[in-house]
């Protein structure tokens, strides 16, 4: 069990670190006080870049993500801002937006998955990093997201925060999906690939419970990607690894929920 | 709501459909085709809601993984196949009411979320518990599906039936309820329309071809399809479908199909990567999808030559 324990432990924090830095993302581009759907799922475009160019260096694959992340997230961006306002109000679904930018996103990814993948139940990142790697995601997770609610970055233009967030997440995503140290083991990088979608949901669900608050983001971050690594050691094809996720996002929902009653009582 | 796709075109294409496994009976060809058809039933069940409606849901894998697991645990029970369209159906409707029951007010806002939860919860949650179940693909009146022009030939029949369906519903009450309350909700108000009962009908019908989608996939692998067909990243692919075609139209639905399998068969590149793309290039550049484009074509035209007449006039 103390084996057990130990091994999720390090995956789970890196998973925590990127959920960490999503989630500030996903809640700082969201509208409306909702978090923004679709953004979180950059930490599989930058794992799934990496591992596309592994076989080169891991110094190529670092570069590649870090590029490839930064310009798929300005692309985001001008999608986002373009589905908001090129429609009339009347003829824009709610949260098409969201899903515009979720679709190109998974859709990005799932053109760099490599051709032959194969899908293994490691969790969302799609590896098991070392645990110097999994460190290293985890913290430069949990830093990104206190830097990018940092008052003059906010001042950034849009796009160019963007663009800046989509680094940090692959600065942060790339050693904790694990990807560089299956550049040894050849063919590794075929196997567990990152899940855009998924991972874009847990940064959902973390950002409804955490709002703009990075403190807050790195607890639930941590929280659930803790959990959720150790219902996969404990028994991996459980299909309870959503739980965490889902368990954040009620929490988050029940809160916005009291939060809302009082004033409308006060209003009344 | 009147289709681009008049009757002659209609007849055209249903007896090109009926021609194709004969034309190439390559059983590769063949799958290929089952599976256009699959993604044409997705995109028709989104087509009430995302079309009429103007809403986003994201609930039609949910449907189609209950109406499959239905379908193949009847089937798998030496039960009829007609017992299994019905069970398919009832659950894809049923899964979908679920997602509109979560959602009693602001049902535009909330449905696509309430969708995507129940897509979750069903991919993530039930499917992997699901009993793997297999059996043999039954006859049904006389004719052995285990050839797959045959289960080809009953696919079509299926999306001839939801095409009917839905073209009968489009010019009956209950569907110009709809598209009324999707475009001028005041109007669908004032007229009498019970905003409720609509969005609990439409979305429940919407459920049907979802789950009859969930039905053909589970005799192509008899037995549960598995889990990754029916993820949410596959519910951006089927909502691609009718944006990029044209959401409100029959034929923009099979446009956007025939695209979304025709562009990775062509090139060799994933549905859902090429979903993903289609669904960013429909929402930015395509309010109206293909048709929508090519309706407004004739009229675009006619403006251009009317600016150029009145710029170039004394």
């Amino acid at each position: 069990m103390g084996e057990t324990l130990a091994a999720a432990v390090v995956p789970g924090l890196a998973l925590g670190g990127v959920l960490a830095v999503t989630a500030v993302v996903a809640a700082t581009a969201g509208h409306g006080g909702a978090p923004h759907l679709g953004v979180g799922a950059l930490p599989g475009v930058a794992a799934l870049a990496a591992g596309r160019t592994l076989t080169i260096s891991p110094v190529v694959a670092t570069v590649a993500a870090v590029v490839v992340t930064a310009v798929v997230a300005l692309a985001a961006q001008r999608l986002d801002v373009r589905v908001r306002t090129a429609r009339s109000p009347l003829a824009t679904p709610p949260w098409l937006a969201d899903v515009a930018v979720l679709g190109l996103l998974v859709g990005v990814g799932s053109l760099l998955r490599p051709a032959l993948a194969v899908d293994l139940p490691v969790g969302p990142l799609g590896g098991a990093p070392s645990t110097g790697a999994g460190a290293t995601g985890a913290v430069l997770g949990l830093a990104g997201a206190f830097a990018l609610r940092a008052r003059r970055l906010r001042a950034l233009p849009a796009s160019a925060w963007w663009a800046l967030a989509g680094t940090v997440i692959a600065v942060a995503a790339v050693p904790a999906a694990g990807v560089l140290g299956g550049a040894s083991q050849g063919l590794a990088a075929a196997f567990a690939v990152a899940d855009p979608a998924g991972l874009a949901l847990r940064a959902a669900a973390v950002a409804v419970v955490a709002r703009r608050d990075p403190l807050a983001a790195c607890g639930w971050g941590l929280g659930v990607g803790l959990a959720e690594t150790l219902v996969r050691t404990v028994s991996p094809l459980s299909g309870a690894a959503l739980l965490p996720a889902i368990a954040a996002a009620a929490a988050g929902l029940l809160a916005a929920a009291g939060r809302a009653t009082p004033a409308r009582a006060t209003a009344r | 709501m009147n289709d681009v796709l008049t009757a002659p075109g209609r007849t055209a294409l249903l007896a090109a459909a009926v021609a194709f496994p004969y034309l190439f009976p390559d059983p590769v060809a063949v799958r290929a085709a089952v599976e256009l058809l699959i993604l044409v039933l997705a995109g028709l069940s989104l087509l009430p809601v995302v079309g009429w409606l103007r809403t986003v849901a994201l609930s039609a894998p949910a449907s189609a993984a209950t109406g499959a697991v239905a379908a193949a645990t009847l089937l798998s029970a030496d039960q009829a196949l007609p017992l299994a369209v019905l069970a398919a159906g009832a659950a894809g409707a049923a899964t979908a009411l679920v997602a509109i029951a979560a959602a009693p007010r602001r049902p535009q806002v909330v449905l696509p979320l309430t969708s995507l939860l129940v897509t979750v919860v069903v991919w993530g949650l039930l499917l992997p518990r699901v009993r793997l179940v297999s059996f043999a693909r039954p006859v049904f009146v006389g004719v052995d599906l285990s050839a797959d022009r045959a289960l080809y030939l009953l696919t079509l029949a299926f999306v001839v039936a939801c095409v009917a369906a839905t073209a009968n519903l489009a010019r009956s009450r209950a569907g110009r309820e709809t598209a009324a309350l999707g475009a001028a909700p005041d109007v669908a108000l004032r007229s009498g329309a019970e905003p409720r009962s609509v969005w609990l009908r439409t979305v429940a019908l919407s459920g049907v071809p979802a789950g009859l989608a969930g039905l053909v996939a589970a005799l192509v692998q008899q037995g549960v399809p598995p889990s990754a067909m029916f993820s949410p990243a596959v519910a951006m692919t089927w909502l691609a479908v009718p944006l990029l075609g044209g959401a409100p139209w029959i034929s923009g639905t099979l446009v956007g199909a025939a695209i979304l399998r025709g562009v990775p068969a062509l090139t060799g590149l994933s549905v859902v990567g090429v979903g993903g793309v289609g669904l960013a290039v429909a929402a930015a550049a395509l309010p109206d999808g293909i048709v929508g484009a090519v309706r407004a074509w004739p009229w675009r035209l006619a403006e251009r030559r009317r600016e150029g007449a009145a710029s170039g006039s004394p």
